[in-house]
């Protein structure tokens, strides 16, 4: 939007007429507050994490830790939280590869559907998705058992693929069914076979499709807890688990330790993911 | 939409893709059926037969429909305040300046935040001796814990309707500032030439624009509250539990024979689900009805 | 028509991106009549538009509608409705609810509001369709529910960008009277901006050509077509030929196809002009025995196209083409052939626009 100062004073209080409907002071003070407020609101609580997680007794009623330690944080290697990490290190990779692997070919052929197939395969690829973990983590224990894989780390694999690969397909869908598919036929008219094609046409256009559906599964197996629970039964300590075994046990540090190791590499993932999509 | 390259008959082969997709669910749902009924899983009948006295007892349970109505309140809540919060957002920082695209960074950055640590966090802030606490010691309101009213672990469910809001809060903004974004400036430029003042261009045109655009996000958030274990397990009071902390109790309860009440549960939940799904879906058509094809070109 | 000024345009400079802006534009528009801005791509047609409608900012210069400055006023309150190219329609409302907005947004309430729109729909061939919602119309369907919305706010001033470019020939017609009978029914100054010369002609009154950022000439289609102000603007119209000559006499010009009079111009005799022929004044004819006794030339064909209007023939005279159209091709011309090109007997004595060079 380039500066329009015609219509400034029409637009000028354009937001705030939704928030406030009174006489508002000076403009130019209101939005650094609010963006001040807006700082605190959103960081704020991870921020408090932080500092938890280098606290050693935190009395009533400081606002700041008695004293700052690293030594829950250099116990994480050799304690719970390492072995959860790296299980669901594991856990989360795998379930990234699957996922991504079965939404691509999903995806592309959903966007092939015409209406009303379309919205009929939209629902059933987003049921995964919206099913409360809990209830899907109910029913795939049963299966589980049939298959022979509960309480194994591959039972909980294959459980968290199925919100996973729902996730990706969705993030994959919405890319392909707005993309304009005709530069596939002029590929084909040219010669391209499908492998040609995939690689030098498709696969380079979806390339920041295809990590956010990678980030996307990845952030459902790392921060998923209620199928862990239900297919893995407690023998697969997975790094949420931990955590929540932490919190209820009253040990402040050390979960806020695990919550921080929870936290790091999505918004990490996060903001690379980002940076990426705005430099293509 | 790309058109098919494929014949008639394989292309209804995405369909079936995404029923794939589904199954699993479906499988469970069907696995969870016959658990409830006794006839599989750890609730199993020695003799096999179909058992239906879990149902009886789940559906005739005032705690059931004490629990479910709980959660539904909580999420319900929790959703009107993300949503409200994500369109203040949308709407308050919405021009491209660096300062407003900085917030909208800002404000979608906790995205990646799991509900578990959320929820731990929110025990730290909101918890009795939690920050809020000592803030308000700092300013002379509060001498002891006890005197901080209680935001978690309480029968309202306060401090879980704020986390719940407050991790829904990103995502449905992150929607809201899309969707606000393709909507565009034609509309509101168009109204500005008929006449229509700011609040009028709001009311008439953005805002039901971008609730249309919302409400599939919307109806998700709210699937998602409803659905979330660690925040519940973590915040919610012991009576009236929310439904996914009742159905987990069950799931592991001691009493064998009372587990088949955990599947029961998650049936109900799982219908619940699916009514959201629908509706999710019928919203997004509306919308992609609405949107697509007014930006279509004016030869028909 | 009434002979009002509706809306006037002082000295007008609009910055256009970050190239030069649009300089000096000035032109009034009489309540109801109709002023064509022609101009071609990217020479800043929308924006002057934009900027009328006070979408975008001026540097300088006053825009009047009605005698009022709205210059510095806000979008809303200026009385002035812009039209985008393709229809904007809001997409959640129905026909009758799109139409009725300015009525909506000026608190008229709902009774009164049917009974204006009824008549709107009716004139614009909307009357069965008030319960549709965008997405269902054709685009023909959205012009006219578009122009009715504007008809609706009873603008003082109407702006239509481009409304037919990019349509088929059947939707252009379609839209081209839906124009005009939404003007029949408004005393709205209406400007429309095209890059098209047949529109140009056929909707506007008076047509105001855009070169180089500035209004280079402002005139009735006619006027405009017999005598473009600059060779610029001659170019531009592309419906003349060149003809390159020496000026004999303030009203006569030698060219290769004889003494051809000119528009009286202040060049020195003996300067070199550039004389601006429309086709249709010049035919062919066989190389005939005997003495030519009538202004013309000797030329050999090069080429014959095949235009919507008629076969033209591209002949080439001394160092010149020129084109001709014939009523039909004759048996004998042929490529390579030998031709007489002459004026017309009826256009001999009209004078021809003449450029110095």
């Amino acid at each position: 939007m380039e500066s329009r100062p015609v219509v400034a004073s029409a637009h000028r209080h354009d937001a705030w007429c939704i928030v406030v409907t009174t006489r508002l002071p000076a403009p130019h003070l209101l939005r650094p507050i609010a963006l001040l407020a807006l700082v605190l609101f959103s960081l704020g609580p991870m921020l408090l994490l932080v500092l938890q997680s280098f606290a050693f007794g935190w009395r009533w009623p400081t606002l700041w830790p008695d004293t700052l330690q690293l030594d829950a944080w250099r116990n994480v290697s050799s304690g719970t939280l390492g072995r959860g990490l790296f299980t669901s290190a594991g856990l989360a990779i795998a379930t990234t590869c699957a996922a991504v692997l079965f939404a691509l070919p999903i995806a592309r052929g959903m966007a092939t559907l015409p209406r009303p197939w379309s919205h009929i395969a939209a629902a059933l690829v987003f049921l995964p998705v919206a099913a409360p973990p809990i209830a899907l983590g109910a029913g795939l224990h049963v299966v589980a058992l049939q298959l022979g894989v509960a309480g194994s780390w591959s039972g909980v694999w294959l459980a968290h693929c199925v919100p996973a690969v729902g996730y990706a397909t969705l993030v994959l869908t919405g890319v392909l069914s707005t993309r304009d598919a005709r530069d596939e036929e002029v590929a084909r008219t040219l010669g391209a076979s499908a492998v040609h094609r995939w690689r030098y046409v498709l696969l380079p256009q979806l390339r920041g499709a295809l990590t956010e559906a990678a980030a996307v599964a990845f952030l459902v197996s790392w921060a998923q807890v209620a199928l862990t629970l239900l297919v893995g039964g407690g023998a697969v300590r997975a790094l949420p688990i931990e955590v929540l075994a932490l919190v209820r046990a009253g040990q402040e540090t050390e979960a806020a330790v695990g919550a921080v190791l929870l936290v790091l590499p999505a918004m990490l993932a996060l903001s690379a993911l980002r940076r990426g999509a705005a430099r293509v | 939409m790309s058109r098919s390259l494929t014949t008639p008959a394989a292309s209804r082969l995405p369909l079936l893709a995404a029923a794939l997709v589904a199954a699993p669910v479906l499988v469970g749902a069907g696995y969870a059926i016959l658990a409830s009924l006794g006839l599989a899983g750890p609730g199993q009948a020695a003799n096999g037969m179909l058992d239906a006295s879990r149902w009886h007892f789940v559906l005739s349970s005032r705690s059931t429909w004490w629990s479910i109505g709980w959660s539904l309140q909580v999420a319900i809540i929790s959703t009107a305040l993300a949503t409200l919060g994500a369109v203040v957002v949308a709407a308050a920082f919405s021009t491209s300046t660096r300062a407003d695209r900085w917030a909208r960074g800002v404000a979608t950055l906790p995205l990646p935040v799991p509900h578990l640590v959320a929820a731990a966090s929110a025990l730290l802030v909101l918890g009795q001796s939690g920050l809020l606490a000592r803030i308000g010691y700092a300013l002379g309101l509060v001498q002891t814990p006890a005197d901080m009213p209680p935001l978690v672990y309480d029968a309202p469910g306060v401090g879980l309707m704020l986390t719940l809001a407050w991790k829904e809060w990103t995502f449905l903004a992150l929607v809201a500032i899309a969707v606000r974004g393709s909507i565009g400036d034609l509309y509101d430029e168009t109204a500005t030439g008929l006449g229509a003042r700011t609040w009028t261009r709001w009311r008439l045109v953005t805002w039901p624009l971008l609730w249309r655009g919302l409400l599939p996000s919307v109806i998700a958030v709210f699937v998602f509250a409803l659905g979330s274990y660690e925040a519940a397990v973590l915040l919610a009071p012991v009576q009236p539990a929310p439904l996914p902390v009742l159905t987990m109790e069950r799931f592991a309860d001691p009493a064998l024979a009372r587990r088949g009440d955990a599947y029961v549960l998650a049936l109900l939940a799982l219908g619940i689900a699916a009514l959201a799904v629908g509706l999710h879906e019928w919203s997004r058509a509306r919308w992609s009805r609405l949107h697509t094809d007014t930006t279509r070109g004016a030869s028909s | 028509m009434t002979h009002t000024i509706t809306l006037s345009v002082r000295a007008l400079h609009v910055p256009f991106g970050h190239e030069q802006g649009l300089a000096d534009i000035s032109f009034d528009v009489a309540s109801g009549e109709r002023l064509v801005l022609l101009g071609p791509s990217g020479e800043g047609k929308t924006t002057l538009l934009r900027a009328i409608a006070g979408l975008v900012p001026v540097s300088s210069g006053h825009v009047l509608v009605r005698h009022r400055e709205v210059t510095q006023t806000a979008p809303e309150v200026r009385n002035v409705v812009y039209l985008h190219q393709v229809p904007v329609l809001f997409p959640h409302l129905r026909v009758r609810d799109n139409v009725a907005f300015p009525l909506t947004v000026r608190g008229v309430a709902r009774r009164q509001r049917d009974a204006q729109v009824q008549p709107l729909l009716e004139r614009l061939g909307l009357a069965a369709l008030p319960d549709r919602l965008p997405h269902a119309l054709s685009g023909g369907q959205r012009h006219r529910v578009a122009l009715a919305r504007a008809l609706a706010a009873q603008p003082a001033v109407l702006l239509l960008d481009e409304p037919l470019a990019a349509l088929d020939p059947a939707l252009r017609a379609d839209v081209r009277h839906a124009i005009e009978e939404a003007h029949a029914v408004s005393d709205a100054a209406l400007v429309l901006v095209t890059h098209d010369l047949e529109d140009a002609a056929r909707l506007g009154d008076r047509v105001a050509v855009l070169l180089q950022r500035r209004i280079a000439q402002c005139a009735a289609p006619a006027e405009l077509f017999a005598r473009p102000a600059t060779l610029e603007v001659l170019r531009l119209l592309g419906v003349h030929t060149e003809l390159s000559g020496v000026v004999l006499a303030p009203d006569v010009a030698q060219t290769a196809l004889g003494h051809v009079p000119i528009v009286a111009t202040s060049a020195p005799v003996g300067a070199a002009i550039t004389v601006g022929l429309r086709a249709s004044v010049l035919e062919i004819s066989a190389i005939t025995e005997g003495p030519a006794d009538h202004v013309g030339a000797t030329g050999r064909v090069v080429s014959v196209q095949h235009a919507p209007s008629g076969p033209l023939v591209r002949v080439r005279v001394a160092t010149q083409e020129l084109l001709v159209p014939v009523p039909g091709v004759p048996s004998w011309l042929r490529l390579g052939v030998q031709v007489h090109v002459q004026l017309r007997d009826d256009a001999r004595h009209e004078p021809f626009p003449a450029y110095p060079c």
